[in-house]
């Protein structure tokens, strides 16, 4: 009951100021000189202020694609996006304290803030809008109505716009890198097993491969629990079922929760086991990413193999030829690697809030980026800066000049942001560049054949939900983290077992799995 | 003559200072204070500070009783009652949370507080000169020294590879630990380095009280025959001991809140057993995963205890004085 009138009283509260909001809005837009079609989007210039994340390097108004949006809009944009991690520690206090920017670019607002600020009036409802001036986003949605789905909320609103590229990039964000070289000089093979996989990290333990007359070689480093650079595969080739950071796979329409399964806790016993061998670096928990690739360029070579989303970037380029991908281990189910629930789609990439005083044009704005054309130079940079039509017409990135890295070239000319590039769009408008169309490459010749098969997808969540998953989750997080850490270093996971799976279930463990159960249900009806 | 600048007023003779003023039938409240109108616009700026950085926050706690959503406010929000204190204290994380929390705080207080009065004891010992000030500068030094880069230190330090004190360990023909990753080594390492970095600091507060003692006092001892230790015992320590008292409640105050960003940056998933107290938790929870109203309750839990630690003490250190004083 208590409940039933808070929902509603929020309701009235945000059906009362979306009222004033967008008669505040009207007023503004008949002194700024509104069009509905055409550019510039306003003839009296107007300001508005973003606030959302961006990358490090990135300096948004010197970027020669958003000096050009302001000259061919007449909207000016007073940007306050910060890099990620100072951002989002700064994204829950700029939204509880009511100082609103007029809209989040690069938003990183999660599910639980969009149903959160969406149904108590913060963010606005975009549906009406995109319906008179959101053109070239209502042809995405056609072409699409699966992204359509994951934007719209449980209440039937939407609260928040997509940003997607149809490349599948994250499908196996795993990649395991070894060295090769070093394999060749101890006459071993490429492992296919994950016997031969044991023997060769045992071998570069004690052989001494870089030949410096010291035990200093890493046999296997990674980062536990980091996107894309845990052991989460190794769990499948060990026991037959592979781990992710989400501890969730779906299997036959089923979400399994790993973190509580007799596999787990096999493919950890065996872990431990290869830790007490000396196998696994013992900083694998404690490093950052930092710590991590700087490994990598120590003066003498020491990393045996190692996980991460590509092999350079790790030991850099002069090293890079000692070492090569290796493919999927066979194991008690066969050849197995886990397919991530990273998806190509992401529904926050850009949110009006109910500060904006111009509403439909920052629309129109936004929708601009929607364009095909213009959608990849938001994520690769200007024509001509960092992307050039080759003689078919198709866009590709420029080259590189000598001494610049392409990475790095990206944060500082692409303000990413709301864009959608589809699969046809890769064929027909922008070519993937270069180690994108690498990693598609490498992913659907090595991993791929061997992924699972289903995958948990961009589903959405009633507020109800999120309330009860995010107190259960603060608990079960800290317990499994902490486990999986201390059971592969320090042992005991027979022992323990039994102990943490009721503190798991004490903690609702099951609840969370129904939850996650109903919501994927629920979405797989929508998408048919 | 040294460098020092604090100052302890001189103590007043005992016979100056009645036990138990009698009451004096005297001038109205308000009389007083218009005689004595200097004082209170001396104080006055305290005294708005403290009403608007410290109480008027407080008005913020109660959505610790709330289900607070930012568009309804603090007061508007709906009442929860105590579900989120139950929350918390049926969490399986509450009995760790909590003897983490009291573990590292206790342990702190305990190694970390006696550290400078020791220091600044052996450093009055040396006479005043160059070798003194050098000393103490570098005792000092370390205070100046962020957190942020003291753990940043310690990774690179205590690394299981490439680190200074496992390569000296090794050396030595002892096996190499992996200081960040494990519980038991935590509280070591963190009140090591709080030892570290904030002794020198309250050393130079106990050396200003042991400068004012009277040498006369000293001189007196000598006279009867007293030795080094006899006079460290007996002069030095007593006289240092109204400051050793006030130190002493102002940390207990500040025991609940030991460094917070320490914590969260020595934090490892393998030390997390150990590591994981109130206020890290209260950070996951709270700021990062947006439950403001369940941090809040947790940390209001945090500061009632600190409260009554404080109130414990506090009648602790005044009967251990009055015992002192008979």
């Amino acid at each position: 009951m208590k409940k039933t009138l808070a929902v509603a009283a929020a309701l009235s509260l945000s059906l009362a100021a979306g009222c004033s909001g967008s008669s505040d809005a009207a007023d503004g837009q008949a002194d700024a000189g509104f069009k509905t079609t055409g550019l510039p989007i306003v003839t009296q210039p107007i300001t508005l202020t973003f606030t959302g994340s961006k990358a490090p390097l990135a300096d948004l108004p010197a970027m020669t694609l958003v000096k050009q949006w302001q000259k061919d809009t007449n909207v000016a944009i007073t940007w306050q996006n910060l890099p990620l991690d100072a951002y989002k520690e700064k994204k829950n206090l700029i939204l509880a304290s009511g100082d609103l920017p007029d809209a989040f670019y690069n938003s990183e607002l999660s599910d639980s803030d969009i149903m959160t600020y969406g149904t108590n009036g913060t963010l606005v409802p975009l549906e009406g809008l995109i319906e008179k001036y959101a053109p070239n986003l209502q042809k995405v949605f056609e072409k699409r109505p699966a992204l359509k789905a994951a934007v719209t909320a449980a209440d039937g609103h939407i609260y928040a716009l997509p940003s997607a590229e149809e490349l599948e990039l994250g499908a196996v964000p795993f990649f395991w890198s070894i060295n090769t070289a070093w394999l060749k000089k101890l006459g071993l093979s490429m492992p296919q097993t994950v016997e031969d996989y044991h023997a060769a990290l045992t071998a570069f333990r004690t052989k001494d491969p870089n030949g410096n007359g010291k035990a200093d070689e890493i046999p296997l480093s990674f980062i536990g629990n980091w996107w894309c650079a845990d052991v989460g595969d190794l769990f499948a080739a060990l026991s037959g079922m592979p781990d992710n950071v989400d501890h969730r796979i779906v299997r036959d329409d089923k979400v399994i929760y790993t973190a509580i399964q007799p596999e787990y806790r096999d493919a950890i016993a065996k872990l431990h086991q290869w830790y007490s061998e000396g196998l696994i670096d013992p900083e694998s928990f404690t490093q950052n990413d930092k710590q991590y690739l700087a490994k990598g360029k120590t003066s003498s070579e020491v990393l045996g193999s190692y996980v991460w989303w590509e092999t350079e970037e790790v030991v850099g380029t002069d090293r890079v030829k000692d070492y090569a991908l290796m493919g999927p281990l066979e194991g008690p189910a066969g050849k197995l690697v886990g397919r991530s629930n990273n998806v190509d789609y992401s529904r926050n990439a850009f949110a009006i809030t109910r500060a904006n005083k111009h509403p439909e044009a920052t629309m129109r704005w936004v929708d601009r980026l929607y364009d095909p054309v213009m959608s990849a130079q938001v994520a690769w940079g200007a024509i001509g800066e960092g992307l050039q039509k080759d003689a078919s017409g198709l866009l590709v990135a420029t080259p590189l000049k000598a001494g610049e890295n392409a990475g790095e070239r990206r944060q500082k000319i692409a303000p990413n942001g709301p864009h959608v590039t589809l699969k046809e769009d890769f064929q027909t408008i922008v070519a993937p560049e270069p180690r994108a169309a690498q990693r598609a490459k490498d992913l659907q010749e090595i991993y791929l054949p061997y992924a699972e098969k289903q995958s948990y997808p961009l589903a959405f969540f009633t507020q109800d939900e999120l309330a009860r998953m995010g107190q259960i989750q603060t608990d079960v997080k800290a317990i499994v983290d902490e486990k999986r850490a201390a059971w592969i270093v320090r042992g005991g996971v027979e022992k323990d077992w039994d102990g943490y799976v009721s503190a798991l279930k004490q903690a609702g463990i099951d609840d969370l799995v129904g939850i996650y159960q109903a919501a994927y249900d629920r979405n797989k009806q929508n998408s048919q | 003559m040294t460098t020092l600048t604090l100052r302890r007023p001189k103590p007043e003779a005992p016979d100056a200072r009645p036990r138990h003023p009698q009451p004096t039938p005297g001038p109205s409240l308000a009389k007083r204070m218009a005689l004595r109108w200097q004082l209170y616009v001396l104080i006055a700026p305290a005294l708005l500070y403290i009403v608007v950085f410290k109480f008027w926050p407080m008005y913020g706690v109660q959505i610790a009783f709330r289900n607070f959503n930012p568009f309804d406010g603090f007061g508007g929000s709906p009442w929860a009652g105590l579900q989120h204190f139950q929350r918390f204290f049926g969490s399986a994380q509450f009995a760790t949370l909590l003897e983490n929390t009291i573990g590292l705080a206790v342990t702190n207080l305990v190694v970390a507080f006696p550290v400078p009065i020791i220091l600044a004891l052996m450093l009055n010992q040396l006479p005043a000169g160059r070798l003194r000030s050098v000393v103490q500068g570098i005792l000092y030094s370390p205070t100046f020294i962020s957190t942020v880069v003291v753990v940043g230190m310690l990774y690179l330090l205590l690394s299981p590879r490439t680190g200074m004190v496992n390569n000296a360990i090794d050396l030595l023909g002892g096996e190499r630990i992996l200081f960040m990753g494990s519980p038991e080594w935590f509280r070591p390492v963190f009140v090591g380095t709080t030892v570290w970095q904030e002794s020198g600091f309250q050393m130079v507060i106990y050396l200003a009280a042991l400068a004012s003692i009277d040498p006369a006092l000293h001189d007196a001892a000598r006279v009867d025959g007293a030795n080094t230790w006899q006079r460290l015992r007996h002069v030095d320590l007593p006289g240092i001991a109204p400051t050793i008292a006030v130190l002493f409640l102002l940390a207990v105050g500040n025991l609940m809140n030991v460094s917070f960003e320490k914590a969260l940056l020595m934090q490892t998933p393998l030390n997390l057993e150990s590591s994981q107290i109130i206020q890290t938790y209260v950070y996951q929870a709270g700021l990062q995963q947006a439950q403001f109203s369940y941090s809040a309750a947790i940390g209001l839990f945090n500061s009632l205890l600190n409260l009554v630690l404080l109130l414990t003490f506090a009648r602790l250190v005044s009967r251990l004085q009055g015992g002192a004083d008979q």
